[in-house]
């Protein structure tokens, strides 16, 4: 009786010779293309439909352009969120580093314009302080959930406020601007007539599916969400998943407000505001369940893009400025409601 | 001694003839099973009446009948020699009868007195809390009970929390009060001192019914006891009277009552090889237990720890397993000590896997597919470089699926669509899919149909023979018929240990007596 029966790198287990594949690997079904992911495809192409035949303009290559801007900025900050999400968490502060991340950056490294402590005039300082200040508040709400154990609604919440307000005293509520082109590039720049916040907005994409689909940890984010007691029986340090998470949506909250800021070449006081509302909008449609253990960035992306084309599609309808914001509301109501009716929303 | 005014009509209720409660051939179905089957009850004005049973032998059944939560199919049930209130009249029967069940149903973070009169403030629309504060130490004095009711309930003792619900009851008017299983989760001292107050209040005209595992409690408090087995009435009589032998066997039925437990199952193991490895040694004090519980384990070995609510068996199991942060003492691994940060992880990667007792709760991730759910503790083994080898994990889990038989279209299927047998051999997969050394098993059969059963156990048994030593935690002779020694567990101190023991033996065991000293 051999007992060194702990062997760690075994791969597949000797025993159980009998074919398996009894239901051989199938394609792509019906039922797939009716999971949450996969509802917001026919309503993209109904919005698209309506917006190329309402104006012209709507599939310009400029307004195209502007599309593709908007959309990556967004997008970038919701697959933050949906991480958290994913981990059955809450994130309402990441429009606060949204706009704090680039302004803090800027103000300390920067001799901008609109006020600056000046600590050192060095733009590639400031760039990688953006994201050293997305994962410090990251890992500062983190502190807050995983070790105090507060609620992660009410937890962010409040740095939701706090930061908001950092903000503004940091400025006195004035703008940065003259920001260097190591900050602006990457929301300003474009590559083979595309957008470079788009490309980078595809590379995070692509990172995070196969991260979330084909990394060990990333797998983990669906256990943990799922049910955490049961995550914890199979040995997964649920705590330190949950404060990873936040660390990660804050950078990744950092890069989306730095993709914007670039774009506007400069920080207002006010960037990022009300953006979660878009964010949490864009991936309940795009199929991410608020109870945790549910949902892809793609499907939050797609989210996004649903939700940026609406507008889109408003704004070029002539709608009042006053009436856009009631408008998207509605829609999202109307979207939410199509998805449910269409069962694949198994009550996000 | 009188009994208080303001319960006199209340009182009247349960009449004032002779039997409290009268239930003769009663039946009660729920669907296939047949919960209570012919049963016959008679509890008389003013005693302490015991009532003892094994685990389905139809005691929560009867108590929901007691309660008025459910209706008999057919039989008779009288309440104070009259028919009972109506199912809908909660208040009717809230005043009649009452249970203190084994989980506390007090409020933690409000006082003695709102919990007293919750819900029902003393039928006032506004609360006045001095009129309620005087109203509730009025109560309490009169069952002298010395416990301040501006007291949060979260700052009470077990005992005197039970204390409490005891008095609630009272303070509905009912006279008749079902204890279920008080005792179990009481240290010594408490247990003393229910005792005491249960006789007291028996003096002053209180009834009881009193569940209890524990059958050395029984002629302490009891004037008569019934024994229930496969929901019929199967002994009934004096409490001071029978032995603890003719409780047990009435308990255990001829079926069961000369088996050798090891028998049973036909598991013929070969004795362990002498230099068989101690894989666990653990010698811990778990918070809420006195003693030191000593355990030792050897590769390739069963041990099964059998005892009831409170008797430790699953604090010590879930210590072992890092599931519990409140231990000092020693656990040693494989010849190593585990450091004191002993949590899941770590004990998964040191090779001591847990299945949970409550799988879909605690143990599996419902959402989840069965590939993900059997791989998810093994995952790093299954990683090429930076991402997961697909191909092996997939291969892990269908070889997994084959071997313990899983039911499904194909192992992407979310394992809350499985039934429950079947998400219990995924649970196992999962356990087992790191190779552990040890495996800690709760209550592994409990919920699961009977060809899932023996899967399951074959599979452990399988593993057993590579060198795995199985703790199995259980209060089910089926299931620990399958271990080979059981340790019996009282009040958190190991009592009996041996293997080859019949059913009556650890019946009476976990019960809290020694079956042989009693039978001379």
């Amino acid at each position: 009786m051999s007992t060194s029966t702990h062997h760690n790198d075994v791969a597949p287990p000797k025993r159980g010779t009998s074919p398996v594949a009894a239901h051989p690997a199938r394609g792509r079904t019906l039922a797939d293309f009716l999971k949450p992911e996969w509802a917001v495809l026919p309503v993209l192409v109904v919005v698209i439909v309506i917006g190329a035949a309402l104006n012209p303009t709507f599939l310009s290559y400029n307004n195209i352009y502007g599309i593709l801007q908007q959309t990556s900025e967004l997008a970038v900050l919701t697959m933050g969120l949906t991480l958290v999400l994913i981990t059955g968490k809450f994130d309402l502060s990441l429009e606060s580093i949204f706009g704090l991340a680039p302004m803090v950056a800027a103000f300390c490294f920067l001799q901008a314009a609109g006020g600056s402590l000046g600590l050192m005039n060095s733009p590639i300082v400031a760039l990688l302080a953006v994201f050293v200040v997305g994962a410090l508040i990251g890992a500062f709400n983190g502190v807050l959930v995983v070790r105090l154990k507060f609620n992660a609604f009410i937890a962010t919440l409040a740095t939701l406020i706090l930061l908001r307000g950092v903000s503004l005293g940091l400025t006195h509520g004035a703008t940065l601007s003259g920001l260097p082109s190591v900050m602006t590039i990457p929301g300003q720049a474009s590559v083979a007539q595309l957008p470079l916040s788009f490309l980078i907005a595809l590379v995070v994409l692509v990172a995070l599916t196969l991260f979330l689909s084909r990394h060990r940890v990333g797998r983990m984010l669906y256990a943990v969400g799922g049910n955490p007691q049961a995550a914890r029986v199979a040995g997964i340090r649920v705590e330190r998943v949950i404060m990873g998470v936040f660390i990660v949506g804050g950078v990744l909250a950092a890069l989306a407000g730095l993709l914007q800021a670039g774009r506007i070449a400069s920080i207002p006081s006010s960037l990022g505001q009300n953006l979660i509302f878009n964010a949490f909008a864009a991936a309940v449609l795009g199929g991410v369940s608020l109870n945790g253990g549910r949902g892809t960035v793609a499907g939050a992306c797609g989210g996004v893009l649903l939700l940026v084309l609406i507008q889109n599609v408003l704004v070029l309808s002539n709608v009042p400025a006053y009436w856009i914001s009631a408008t998207t509301g509605g829609i999202i109501l109307i979207a939410l409601l199509i998805s449910k009716i269409s069962g694949a929303d198994k009550g996000a | 001694m009188t009994i208080p005014n303001h319960t006199a009509d209340a009182h009247d209720l349960l009449g004032a003839g002779e039997t409290i409660v009268d239930i003769k051939d009663a039946v009660k179905r729920y669907g296939a099973t047949t919960a209570l089957d012919g049963l016959s009850l008679t509890v008389r004005r003013g005693e302490s009446h015991g009532l003892v049973g094994r685990n389905g032998a139809g005691k929560s059944t009867l108590v929901s009948v007691l309660t008025g939560l459910n209706e008999i199919d057919s039989g008779r049930f009288l309440l104070g020699g009259t028919q009972p209130p109506p199912r809908s009249d909660r208040k009717a029967w809230l005043s009649a009868v009452s249970c203190v069940y084994q989980h506390r149903t007090l409020v933690p973070g409000l006082s003695v007195a709102e919990n007293l009169y919750l819900g029902t403030y003393q039928n006032k629309q506004t609360i006045s809390w001095s009129a309620l504060n005087k109203a509730a130490a009025e109560e309490l004095e009169n069952w002298d009970i010395p416990i301040p009711p501006t007291k949060k309930v979260m700052d009470l003792g077990v005992g005197e929390a039970q204390m409490i619900e005891i008095v609630r009851a009272l303070s509905h008017g009912s006279r008749f009060v079902i204890l279920d299983e008080p005792t179990a989760q009481l240290v010594a001292g408490e247990i003393d001192a229910l005792m005491t107050r249960v006789n007291q209040l028996r003096e002053r005209g209180v009834t009881f019914l009193f569940i209890s595992h524990h059958l050395d409690e029984v002629p302490q408090v009891c004037d008569a006891v019934t024994v229930l087995r496969n929901g019929r009435d199967v002994l009934s009589g004096d409490a001071h009277k029978l032995t603890t032998s003719d409780i047990v066997s009435a308990m255990v039925g001829d079926e069961g009552s000369g088996t050798v437990l090891t028998g049973k199952k036909q598991i013929v193991r070969p004795p362990l090889p002498d230099d068989a490895p101690v894989v666990l040694d653990a010698a811990v004090n778990v918070d809420g237990y006195q003693d030191t519980m000593e355990l030792s384990l050897r590769a390739g070995e069963v041990v099964g720890l059998a005892g009831h609510l409170g008797s430790g068996t699953r604090s010590l199991a879930l210590t072992l397993a890092g599931h519990n942060r409140g231990w000092k003492g020693s656990i040693t691994v494989q010849g190593k000590p585990v450091p004191r940060t002993w949590d899941p992880y770590t004990a998964v990667r040191t090779g001591v896997s847990l299945l949970p007792e409550d799988r879909i709760n605690t143990g599996l991730v419902g959402g989840m597919s069965i590939e993900d759910n059997i791989t998810m503790p093994a995952l790093k083994k299954l990683t090429k470089r930076v991402l997961l080898d697909r191909r092996a994990r997939r291969r892990f889990a269908e070889t997994n699926r084959t071997d313990l038989g899983v039911k499904c279209s194909s192992v992407a299927q979310p394992v809350g669509e499985l039934s429950g047998g079947n998400q219990q051999k995924v649970l196992l997969g999962s356990a087992l899919s790191t190779d552990p050394a040890v495996l800690v098993l709760l209550h592994p059969t409990a919920g699961v149909d009977i060809a899932s059963k023996a899967t399951i156990l074959d599979i452990v048994e399988q593993r057993r023979k590579e060198g795995l030593a199985v703790l199995l935690v259980s209060d089910e002779p089926e299931e620990l018929a399958f271990c080979d020694r059981i340790q019996i567990w009282v009040r958190g101190r190991k009592t009996t240990e041996g293997s080859g023991m019949t059913e009556s033996e650890l019946v009476a065991a976990m019960e809290g007596s020694e079956l042989s000293s009693e039978e001379s």
